[in-house]
């Protein structure tokens, strides 16, 4: 108990920014949200939760390195290197700008991406992004000063195996320009103008919401997990006209007949009173609005960067016997046996057979970049569950698991919950089932495979020695 | 992937709503196969630039009474005033097309072979007729993959009020926020009196279509309040609160310089020296010098201490520092009082509202 506790105040130290990870920290609940047809909707009945449930996120990352493991083109730096982030041309011939408004002082925090000061010149505001992970050492203009284009901005001292050869450009994946959220999500630090607790800006991030977006009711104007929700169920409703045009427009995507999905969504145990309700061609969710502005606002709305969610249930069952059989065999030797190890280990073992999910794209959406290693981060909620029941609470919506670049796919794990089903003989037996709910980029994966691959993965889970035949 | 074009054309005309729909568009759309040109129209407002000093460029005290609204947009550039003579494009793409010239050469060649103005693109990327007189100004926001450029069109603005909002009353300023450049302006039916801005839109809307052969380009009516932009509703709220217009002037100070009559104390003319620092535009403090006796520096402390912390130029402001004159008033009434006191009192309130006012 106390060796997983520590497990989980360093997963949440990573969190909070103190140490520099090579896992990508996003922790929480998400729920899955499926543009897909279901083969099979399952009546929804009233269900027990396990009480001290966990939730766990894995998410395939496109980064180059693993560990130890470096590879050739890319030089990585090492602690303490400073580099100098130069203001590059910023085109039409200006050679220098004033500096308006800084968002970064030193000692913040930066990711690749995110904004770092707003310049203007004559008619233009400009928003300089950082090229590179670190943290600011140094800001070398101050507001209202002249800064000449070609000189140094500010000083970064250099993440730990933060790419700083040109052909880290390769690995920038297309991302709206969506400056704030990606600084919310990719960052900690205060940031964001709007007043909210940690447990609310993870929901916001988890989101992809920009927390300046949300009014917020609370005290002083703050924002409160209700205020997110509410947001959530607009932009659903907004997001389920992309979909149901994707739907439209590749139908070969994920209703392949080939794909044996035994899938189903998740519905909250609160929602059961209007079972009839759910069988909305979307599968899960609000009914979709009216049809007559769905033809012009999707075609714009379809421009947006497409996601599309795939979900499915696993039987854990004879996992949680596993450990119940190894618990005390591992105690013995000081360890404690987590699922954790083993998700990564069949995630990895699928992604074997499925590399396309451990590439990203590059700007132009033309070439595909595959990685040779499989950098597989996780991150660990607290066994507080803070976010676990409230976001249950909310009845009816749905949040997808954020896709964070440079990932392309993304999976968001459930809580694991005592379920009765039917057994083999029509008896009624006790399960473990968990929710998984994937999240892909649409450019880059299609449906079938990321079902398939999903499939790959519950069937090693399902039936953990299989794992053994396709360990290498 | 083609590139697809849209015309999108707001039904609304509310400023803040406008200007929250163009940023919800820039933020969040994905312009790497995708140009977007915005054809909207406000009614009365003037708004300014991003980091602009509204009390300098603009008259803010006659606005309200004026029922013209003040806007702060988010792009660079100087101030403008808008009402439904005037039309606005924005031209939305990504990063790497973004190119002034070529938009505002759109705008002139549609407005030589459709309506024979003879207009064309000056140096300061301004449309002009006749050298001079400026009929379109330009501004633009640029970020890591996406950017605008907006610029307005003078059609038929109403020139009185345009004239005496962009009159600004600002005595004392002194700022490093970026200044608009004033020029002579004249209105397009000025030259060609069919010109009216709704005929204008479908016109440049069927020629920007045309400019793309290969695709039809999708002109679009989009109302931005019907709920597919979520968060966007919000972020009009925030472009209409005080703390976004005001609160983001850069910091500046009023300074001013009064000379008093000479009195029985001071024989010799003396003055007195008021600097008034405003930041996010709240007074922060302030300091007092000059060759003034001591008594008179008194008064002009206390009475500015009251206003220290409020939102300058609000109603709280003026209602304290009436408050002050009233309360000083009253500590200075009994055998203490000599007309010399009274005197100086009332001209250094008197100063003060002529310095907060800024008026000459």
């Amino acid at each position: 108990m106390i060796a997983r506790k520590r497990l989980l105040t360093h997963a949440w130290r990573q969190a909070l920014g103190e140490i520099q990870p090579e896992w990508l920290l996003h922790s929480g609940f998400s729920r899955c949200i499926s543009g897909l047809s279901h083969s099979k909707m399952r009546t929804p009945t009233a269900f027990p939760v396990l009480s001290n449930a966990r939730t766990v996120e894995i998410s395939l990352l496109g980064k180059p390195h693993w560990r130890n493991a470096q590879t050739a083109a890319a030089a990585a730096s090492t602690a303490n290197d400073i580099i100098q982030f130069k203001l590059s041309d910023i085109g039409e011939g200006i050679a220098e700008v004033v500096v308006k408004e800084w968002f970064v002082k030193i000692g913040s925090k930066v990711n690749q991406f995110d904004p770092i000061c707003e310049v203007q010149s004559d008619k233009a505001s400009v928003t300089i992004t950082s090229r590179y992970d670190g943290v600011i050492s140094k800001l070398h203009y101050n507001v209202d000063d002249v800064a000449k284009v070609g000189t140094a901005l500010v000083d970064i001292k250099l993440a730990e195996g933060s790419p700083t050869s040109p052909t880290a450009k390769l690995q920038q994946p297309v991302q709206p320009d969506d400056m704030s959220s990606l600084q919310d999500s990719r960052s900690l630090s205060d940031k964001s103008k709007a007043l909210a607790t940690p447990a609310v800006r993870r929901i916001a991030m988890e989101n992809n919401v920009t927390l300046s977006d949300v009014k917020g009711t609370g005290r002083d104007g703050r924002v409160l997990k209700e205020d997110v929700v509410r947001y959530l169920e607009n932009a659903q409703q907004a997001k389920q006209k992309i979909e149901e045009r994707i739907d439209q427009e590749a139908p070969s995507g994920i209703a392949a007949p080939s794909v044996k999905a035994k899938n189903t969504c998740p519905f909250p145990e609160e929602n059961f009173s209007a079972p009839g309700s759910r069988q909305s061609s979307s599968g899960c969710g609000e009914p979709l609005k009216g049809i007559q502005k769905a033809m012009v606002k999707t075609m714009t709305a379809a421009l947006m960067i497409p996601h599309f969610g795939y979900c499915d249930e696993i039987d854990l069952t004879n996992l949680v016997h596993l450990r119940k059989q190894l618990k005390d065999l591992a105690k013995s030797r000081g360890i404690n046996f987590s699922y954790m190890p083993i998700f990564i280990k069949a995630a990895s073992l699928a992604l074997t057979q499925f590399p396309i999910l451990n590439a990203h794209v590059d700007d132009k959406v033309e070439n595909l970049i595959y990685k040779g290693s499989h950098n597989i981060g996780i991150a660990v909620d607290t066994p507080n569950g803070l976010l676990v029941p409230n976001i249950k609470n909310i009845g009816g919506t749905y949040a997808k698991p954020v896709i964070l670049p440079p990932t392309v796919a993304i999976g968001a794990l459930g809580k694991i919950q005592v379920l009765p089903r039917f057994g083999d003989h029509d008896q009624v037996v006790k399960c473990h089932l968990m929710q998984i709910s994937w999240s892909a980029d649409h450019r880059v994966i299609d449906g079938a495979t990321m079902a398939r691959f999903s499939n790959l993965w519950k069937s090693y889970l399902e039936n953990p020695s299989m794992m053994l035949l396709d360990m290498k | 992937m083609t590139k697809k074009w849209q015309v999108l054309i707001s039904k609304s005309h509310d400023i803040y709503t406008n200007l929250a729909w163009e940023d919800w568009l820039y933020r969040k759309m994905d312009f790497s196969h995708l140009n977007l040109l915005l054809l909207w129209r406000n009614a009365p407002c003037v708004v300014v630039g991003r980091y602009q000093n509204p009390w300098k460029e603009v008259n803010v005290s006659m606005l309200e009474d004026a029922g013209v609204q003040l806007a702060r947009r988010n792009s660079g550039g100087g101030t403008v005033y808008h009402d439904m003579g005037n039309l606005n494009f924005t031209f939305m793409t990504e990063r790497k097309l973004y190119n002034r010239r070529t938009n505002l050469e759109f705008i002139v060649k549609v407005l030589r072979e459709k309506y024979a103005i003879p207009a064309e693109v000056s140096q300061r990327d301004d449309i002009v007729v006749k050298g001079t007189l400026k009929i379109s100004g330009t501004a633009a926001k640029l970020g890591r993959t996406a950017a605008y450029h907006h610029c307005t069109l003078l059609c038929n603005v109403r020139k009185d009020q345009l004239r005496a909002v962009l009159t600004p009353r600002n005595k004392g300023i002194h700022t490093n926020a970026s200044i608009s450049v004033p020029s002579p302006t004249v209105n397009l039916s000025e030259i060609n009196s069919v010109i009216t801005s709704a005929d204008m839109i479908p016109v440049f809307a069927q020629q920007f279509s045309d400019l793309n052969l290969s695709e039809k380009i999708a002109v679009i009516e989009i109302d931005p309040s019907d709920g597919d932009y979520p968060g966007m509703e919000f972020a009009a709220t925030d472009l209409a609160s005080t703390s976004f217009i005001y609160g983001n002037t850069p910091k500046f100070n009023i300074i001013r310089d009064f000379v008093l009559p000479s009195s029985q104390d001071t024989p010799a003319p003396t003055n007195v020296i008021l600097d008034i620092l405003i930041e996010k535009g709240k007074i922060c403090s302030f300091t007092i010098s000059g060759t003034a006796t001591e008594a008179v520096k008194g008064i002009a402390t206390s009475a500015l201490s009251a206003v220290v912390g409020c939102d300058f130029d609000s109603q709280e402001m003026w209602a304290a520092l009436s408050a002050g004159f009233a309360s000083s008033s009253a500590t200075t009434s009994g055998t203490d009082r000599n007309s010399g006191d009274e005197h100086h009192r009332e001209f250094v309130y008197r100063c003060l509202i002529q310095t907060l006012n800024l008026q000459e």
